[in-house]
């Protein structure tokens, strides 16, 4: 299983947690898009643009592999200091 | 020289003062030592903000912070270096961030503070929320912030003491 955590705004529609995630999803933006079919007040904000994924502890792009022995967070913007 | 580098990211209270008299003390050789306070704002009117909530992805973030003061290090030449973040909820009017540099010289200082300033808003994996009595939202970066941050990336430009 995944791992599955969710920072921000994201935060606020999605639980941590892990996450069997089917077999023929390979990326980043397959799994999102998944997850978006999956949850629509998750999906809600799981689709907009400015929400990035980390994948095992390096940002990821769209095209990240991801797989079932991962950890995926997904985080709106960065706001610290 | 010794070079030390302290790095905590913490709910508990956050005392500038006391942090910055064990940081001189540590950071002997320095001529200069430079330092930064972030406050929580309460913005006084109808609806103040009562605190912000930091929240962190643990592992990670103290990762991220490390590889800043390691890229701060790798730009300029300083010797003592400290960070210090809380996390969890910060009351308005309460010390939310501390970042000292020691060096030398001042320049290297006053840029390397700068600098970790600019990467803790903007590339540290920590979510601010501001919450007040109308309710919480989550705080994401100002226009400024990312102009703030494209400084560091112009090859002749602010960051270099050449």
């Amino acid at each position: 299983m995944a791992n599955l955590l969710y920072f921000g705004r994201v935060s606020d529609v999605g639980v941590d947690g892990p996450v069997d995630i089917p077999s023929g999803l390979k990326t980043v933006r397959d799994l999102r898009r998944w997850l978006c079919e999956g949850d629509p007040g998750l999906g809600a904000v799981l689709r907009e643009t400015t929400i990035k994924a980390i994948v095992n502890g390096d940002i990821a792009a769209d095209d990240t592999r991801v797989s079932n022995t991962d950890e995926i967070a997904f985080f709106s913007p960065m706001s610290g200091g | 020289m010794m070079a030390a580098s302290v790095i905590e990211i913490a709910p508990k209270v956050l005392k500038p003062e006391a942090l910055m008299t064990e940081f001189r003390r540590t950071a002997k050789d320095a001529g200069a030592v430079v330092s930064f306070t972030g406050i929580v704002r309460s913005e006084p009117g109808d609806d103040p903000v009562l605190a912000l909530n930091l929240q962190t992805y643990p592992g990670y973030t103290d990762r991220m912070v490390a590889d800043h003061v390691s890229s701060a290090r790798a730009r300029w030449t300083v010797t003592n270096v400290l960070v210090h973040h809380r996390t969890g909820r910060v009351e308005a009017g309460e010390a939310i961030v501390l970042v000292a540099v020691a060096a030398r010289h001042r320049q290297a200082a006053f840029l390397a503070t700068d600098y970790l300033m600019d990467q803790l808003k903007s590339r540290t994996p920590l979510w601010k929320q501001e919450i007040r009595r109308s309710g919480t939202r989550w705080i994401e970066p100002r226009g400024a912030d990312a102009d703030d941050l494209a400084r560091w990336d112009r090859p002749h430009g602010v960051g270099s003491l050449s």
